[in-house]
């Protein structure tokens, strides 16, 4: 029958479609073994991935508390620092005190007070470590604040991809959020971002981290400057 | 007894204390204090203020700010500004020269530093 026949250009065909098929194989044959390495890195570093993201959503969580600690710490060193100016204070006052009422021919005890004074002006020159210190902690929550809130709209972006809630949540399970504390977070991000923000004597402008500046100066680089 | 009205910008009460102290060992006990730049100028209007020592880092306006409104107001434009701050990179100095400052100190300051800048400033 002529339907049933095969004609020559058709051999031809399948000929070429066989070639295509092998060489195919052919490929198969280089990239199987690429891809079964590529599967088994994936199995074992998937668990590593969740361990790392929850690292992450821990860290995120604790965040607050770290600001909330930072801000205890410089609030008691205030108190300390105050205290310490209290007594200093005091202290030169006795010695004023004691200088008024002093024999003037005295040199030695006029010696003394004045070694007195001079270490009570030392120790409350040294208290400038407190506002130094104060500064650089605020510093610290700033960046810590701004950190927290990368975090927080990366996760948000992927969670608001239109795209269906189960392959959402299976992407934010694969970086290991889990979507209940995620969607308690997001309740609270607006609260807690403006309680890391807020409140601070904070430098001059909104949060942002500094990019690097040039080279530091010293006082004498400075001295020259002004001359 | 100095002659001097000096007004302290700084928002750190602690810094405004020792620099105060510092200020009174060293003879000049007329001073008044700001929080910021914008109640630096404040104060500016009501007292009698010939030497401003100011930090940088202050919320709402901060010194760079302040020396620069102050260096275009005419009636304060002369008066001696040394700045006081933990800021000490190359550029911020000459951020600070650039908006009108006299001299810049960078914290911790000595009582000594303040003396000998202000004994400068005063020459």
């Amino acid at each position: 029958m002529e339907s049933s026949m095969i004609k020559n250009d058709d051999y031809g065909e399948i000929i070429t479609r066989i070639k295509q098929i092998k060489s195919l194989f052919a490929f198969g044959e280089g990239i199987l073994p690429f891809l079964e390495e590529l599967f088994v890195f994936l199995r074992e570093v998937s668990p590593l991935l969740n361990d790392v993201s929850e690292s992450i959503m821990n860290t995120t969580g604790l965040m607050p508390d770290a600001a909330s600690e930072l801000d205890t710490a410089v609030a008691e060193t205030t108190d300390a620092t105050y205290q310490i100016m209290n007594r200093v204070e005091q202290i030169m006052s006795h010695v004023d005190t004691l200088e008024m009422g002093a024999n003037p021919e005295d040199m030695e005890a006029a010696m003394m007070l004045g070694e007195i004074r001079n270490d009570a002006i030392a120790i409350m020159t040294a208290l400038q470590f407190h506002d130094i210190v104060s500064q650089k902690l605020v510093h610290v929550r700033k960046v810590m604040a701004e950190i927290q809130i990368k975090m927080l709209q990366l996760f948000t972006r992927v969670y608001e991809l239109h795209i269906e809630d189960e392959i959402k949540e299976n992407i934010l399970s694969t970086f290991g959020v889990n979507i209940e504390k995620f969607h308690n977070m997001m309740e609270k991000k607006i609260n807690v971002d403006s309680r890391m923000t807020a409140d601070s004597p904070a430098p001059e402008s909104p949060i942002k981290v500094q990019a690097p500046q040039t080279s530091a100066f010293n006082q004498n680089d400075i001295d020259d400057l002004f001359g | 007894m100095s002659d001097l009205f000096i007004l302290i910008v700084d928002d750190s009460p602690t810094m405004r204390r020792i620099i105060k102290n510092t200020l009174e060992r060293l003879g000049h006990r007329e001073s008044v204090e700001a929080s910021n730049g914008k109640e630096a100028l404040q104060q500016l209007e009501e007292h009698p203020i010939n030497f401003i020592i100011t930090d940088w880092n202050m919320p709402e306006m901060n010194g760079l700010e302040f020396v620069t409104e102050l260096r275009t107001t005419p009636e304060y434009a002369k008066i001696p500004v040394l700045m006081i701050t933990t800021r000490g990179m190359k550029d911020d100095v000459l951020q600070a020269v650039q908006a009108g400052v006299n001299n810049y100190v960078v914290k911790p300051f000595t009582p000594e530093t303040l003396e000998q800048k202000m004994n400068k400033l005063l020459a």
